[in-house]
């Protein structure tokens, strides 16, 4: 015999004896294989060297290279123990899903899950029984049963549920056009399923709208409760790996870095959910991401709040293949129209959401049942506990300050949260009227053109405009539409065609009246307040003056219309570096206000405040600190402590404060002012964001870093939701969150903050603007803390 | 979607193309396709990280390589399956060859990389190795090399494979454990590692 065929026997008898010691109990193998092989030591030795490859055997290739699909031959003509199968109603990673009936009463349906791979080992076929037997225990009302289970012939396991006819919760709300509250309270009934589950130890691990139907009669059925983890054969991460594959659109972080499951990870799913629910898709755009980012991005993503998410058009999947669906069909179809649907969410459901959906599972709710009762008392009026959350949860020595204070703003913010304050709303109705003014206008004075698109408003002013020939009869009525178009075009943000139109109304209104006349100096202010918005402060000083010296002529600078030339004169001073100027024009209003009204008054004190924002401006902080606790006590004696005007001064005296380097007198003025803002003019209010930032710029210099970021994000988010869009604010604050970065030493994030925000500053405000040479200061900060050069800063 | 365990025109159509009929082919196409993407894409995303065939490539080589070898006769729908089983095994071993000439510098890379396709799973097996050692059992223990291809290339199940082998479940179970280990153990040895 030649060694080769040698070798082949060997082999061979290997083999064999491999396969018949595979069917004896380990105890007995031994002596079965001494007997067996005889004196072959070599033979023995290689038998027993792979006998303990065994159980990792039965790990290798347990999966085919390429999954079948199509019906499997397996099943004895439909069947899985006493059910007859009907229909596929489904596929996954894991296996297939089957409509089915009991054999012996076909009224009864069911569904079953029948596992693709089967069970290799006793411990596995043991632990799958043992976590059967929790998940049948678990009845509620909005939970789909696990009726039944068992194995297959060929040792697949199969688990038989209550069958559930319904619809995913997402389409469900869709195609019945429920409103903001009927979705929040269906979310509400889903919570109260998944919380009994946890109150059971059972953590559901694949929540998605798939999971969740709703019944025709409008009930929630969640099924596959905790299926995930009794198919995971635990020592493999083949299947989660798997799992990660099918459904990562809804995975939590903690799920994705592959730690443990737990009920918070439920809470962050409920969480996506919610916010597919209310904003129409999730907050990470991961279906055009590479798939190889999506864990990092479902890691680091900071989702968008809903109210803001809402907003943008998105293309978005449905079974018909992509569409593109506008925020307004969004709106329509909920709430009535966006801006309902944006105000509806923004405050406390967008903490709600946030909160859920926090990367650190202890940030979230500590319990689903927490959240489900947040969201009923945001539904019932009360304040959310999520809106707590942020300042009180996280600060650092800062909060623990002025706890008390702080709770009491953040309470007043709360209990005033739900509707869009005054002020704001103010702003929002005028853009309103401006709106259905120029509908009315646009009726009025054109023809219907059908071949026009979508009336913009835009596009209603611009047609209106080209209108006003007719008007040639009528030369008041048309400068007032001048007028009139030209503070709708502002209060949209079109500075420059609210400028051109306003220019153009007081050429007329001159041709009209070519006399010196106060309504014509108003006229001339207002056109120059315009030019201010468009940064040409030398064209608005030019027609402050005219309008100044107009007044004087009629022996009337001390009117209205004097002191508003007079004020705006010191602004636009103020605004362009001329600061002895802006002075004198301060000094000047101060004299004749103390003259008019007396010391102790409120336009006096208006005038105090002017002169100390100058002397602020200069960084002269110790003549502006008199001014100002001067200002702060007039208002304080008539207006009470609780004013918002109040707090005007305390920001304002606070930052002069902060600029003598006391810190927390600056601080208790800050905040003191932040609280009564907040409470009387809601979170949303530019006001409230204008005191977060200067409170933010204090932290950050006292190296509060954590809440510094907190009010700054706060105050940009704010600033960013205000009409008119694109504020110099919003460029302000982006600097001083470059600032931030920067003392983070985020450089790279830091940079095109800082570069980009004083590139703005310097086209609105011009160069020498305070806010400006703040942010320029800034990017000489950066530099020396060693961030690269910044070419914009050159 | 009603089962129907056996899909009798599938059967009907190979045994028709078997024996000559190409316009048969062309009407299995599109009954087939649908397992083949299924099976195509189910391997990618277990494959090892990185594996560059594109889940249609991979289904029409399939194709290319079935029509190439239309002499065979296809008894049943088990027996189109393993030679699916075959003919997935030859494509993927190619495939891995190919990839590991161009990583040392030589011929064209493979077909394009679907994204989604590139990462997934943990579990990696040496297609190469694997092939041989397969091939080197088939040389001694030809049934328990088959019973291997089929399991793991074709994703029959044992019922199926014992089927198709003609042999009860109970010896298909055996022999796939036994072999299992086997292949393992050879791995393991080659690798240099007991």
């Amino acid at each position: 015999m030649s060694s080769v065929a040698d070798g082949v026997t060997q082999r061979q008898r290997v083999l064999q004896i491999l396969a018949q010691v595979l069917d004896i109990p380990p105890p007995e193998r031994s002596g079965f294989l001494k007997r067996i092989c005889g004196g072959d030591v070599q033979v023995l030795n290689l038998v027993e060297e792979m006998l303990e490859l065994e159980d990792e055997a039965d790990r290798f290739l347990s999966r085919p290279a390429l999954p079948r699909e199509g019906p499997e031959i397996g099943l004895e003509a439909g069947r899985i123990g006493h059910y007859r199968l009907v229909d596929l109603l489904g596929r996954g990673g894991m296996g297939s899903v089957y409509r089915a009936v009991r054999e012996d009463d076909f009224e009864i349906e069911v569904a079953i899950k029948l596992v693709q791979a089967g069970l290799t080992t006793d411990a596995t076929v043991r632990r799958f029984e043992s976590e059967r037997q929790i998940l049948a225990r678990l009845e509620h009302p909005n939970i789909s049963r696990l009726l039944d289970g068992g194995t297959t012939a060929d040792g697949r396991p199969y688990l038989v549920m209550e069958y559930v006819d319904g619809m995913p919760i997402d389409a469900y709300c869709d195609a019945h056009q429920l409103s903001t509250r009927r979705r929040l309270e269906l979310f509400r009934q889903v919570c109260s399923a998944v919380a009994f589950a946890h109150q059971s130890l059972v953590v559901h691990r694949d929540l998605k709208p798939g999971n969740i139907l709703i019944t025709a009669d409008g009930v929630p059925k969640l099924l596959d409760f905790g299926i995930a983890k009794l198919l995971d054969p635990g020592e493999t991460s083949v299947t989660m790996a798997e799992e990660r594959l099918m459904t990562p659109r809804y995975a939590s972080p903690e799920q994705v870095l592959g730690e443990p499951i737990t009920a918070a990870s439920d809470i962050y799913t409920l969480g996506l959910l919610l916010f597919k629910l209310l904003v129409g898709r999730l907050p990470s755009r991961l279906e055009s991401c590479p798939f190889a980012e999506v864990p990092s991005r479902i890691c680091s993503d900071e989702p968008q709040r809903p109210s803001t998410a809402v907003a943008r058009a998105e293309e978005i999947q449905t079974p018909e293949g992509r569409v593109r669906r506008s925020p307004d069909e969004i709106g329509h179809a909920r709430d009535g129209d966006l801006g309902k649907l944006r105000r509806r969410l923004s405050g406390d459901v967008d903490a709600i959401v946030l909160k859920a959906l926090r990367k650190e599972p202890h940030h979230r709710y500590a319990s689903v049942e927490q959240l489900s009762q947040d969201i009923d008392r945001h539904l019932a009026g009360l304040p959310v506990l999520a809106r707590q959350g942020t300042l009180l949860y996280r600060g650092g020595k800062f909060v623990r300050r002025h706890r008390w204070g702080l709770a009491a703003a953040l309470t007043a913010v709360l209990l005033t949260a739900g509707f869009v304050l005054r002020e704001h709303q103010r702003l929002v109705d005028e853009h309103q009227r401006a709106e259905s003014l120029a509908k009315v206008l646009w009726n009025l004075i054109t023809v219907a053109d059908p071949d026009e698109g979508e009336l913009t408003t835009r596009r209603m002013l611009d047609r209106a405009h080209d209108q006003l020939p007719h008007l040639d009869g009528e030369p008041e009525l048309r400068v007032e539409i001048l007028d009139a178009l030209g503070n709708m075009h502002r209060r949209i943000g079109n500075y420059a065609e609210a400028r051109n139109l306003v220019a153009e109304s007081l050429d007329y209104w001159r041709q009209l009246q070519p006399d010196d006349d106060l309504v014509l100096a108003l006229r001339i202010n207002n056109l120059g307040a315009l030019e201010v918005e468009q940064g040409n402060y030398l064209a608005a000083e030019e027609l402050f003056r005219e309008a100044l010296r107009m007044c004087i002529r009629l022996g009337q600078e001390d009117s209205r219309e004097g002191l508003v030339s007079l004020n705006n004169l010191a602004t636009v001073s103020l605004y362009s570096g001329a600061y002895p100027e802006a002075e004198r024009f301060y000094r000047r209003i101060l004299e004749i206000r103390e003259r008019q009204s007396g010391r102790q008054s409120l336009e006096t004190a208006q005038a105090l405040l002017g002169l100390g924002a100058l002397h602020y401006t200069i960084g002269q902080f110790s003549d502006a600190e008199p001014l100002l606790r001067e200002a702060l006590d007039i208002r304080r004696a008539i207006l009470g402590a609780e004013h918002t005007k109040v707090a005007t001064v305390l920001d304002l005296l606070g930052s002069v404060r902060f600029g003598l380097g006391e810190f927390l007198e600056a601080e208790r003025l800050l905040v003191r002012g932040l609280e009564i803002r907040g409470r009387l003019l809601g979170g949303d209010h530019t006001h409230v964001a204008q005191s977060e930032r200067n409170l933010g710029l204090l932290l950050l210099a006292e190296g509060e870093l954590e809440t510094a970021r907190i009010l700054l994000t706060r105050a940009y988010a704010t600033w960013q939701e205000s009409p008119p869009p694109g504020h110099w604010r919003i460029a302000d604050i982006e600097s001083v969150l470059g600032a931030l970065l920067t003392a983070e030493g985020r450089f790279d994030e830091a940079e095109p903050c800082l570069r980009e925000g004083h590139q703005r500053l310097r086209a609105v405000r011009g160069e020498m603007a305070l806010h400006t040479r703040e942010a320029s200061r800034r990017i000489e900060e950066f530099q020396n803390a060693g961030g690269r050069p910044i070419a914009a800063a050159l | 979607m009603m089962l129907d365990a056996a899909r009798p025109e599938v059967t009907q159509l190979l045994d028709a193309w078997s024996a000559g009929e190409n316009q048969a082919l062309e009407q299995l196409m599109p009954l087939v396709i649908g397992d083949l993407r299924a099976l195509a894409r189910g391997y990618m995303a277990r494959e090892s990280p990185g594996h560059t065939l594109e889940p249609t490539a991979l289904v029409n080589e399939a194709f290319v390589r079935l029509a190439g070898r239309r002499n065979v006769e296809l008894h049943s729908r088990v027996h189109f399956f393993s030679v699916l089983a075959q003919t997935m095994r030859r494509i993927l071993v190619d495939h891995a060859r190919r990839k590991k000439a161009v990583r040392h510098g030589g011929g064209v890379p493979p077909v394009s990389l679907e994204e989604i396709f590139g990462v997934a799973a943990d579990q990696k097996t040496d297609v190469i190795a694997l092939d041989s050692a397969l091939e080197d059992l088939a040389s001694f223990a030809p049934r328990q090399s088959q019973v291997i291809e089929l399991s793991y290339f074709g994703g029959l199940t044992i019922e199926e494979i014992a089927l198709s082998l003609e042999v009860s479940p109970a010896t298909v179970k055996r022999d796939l454990k036994a072999a299992k280990i086997w292949l393992l153990h050879e791995l393991r040895r080659d690798r240099g590692q007991p």
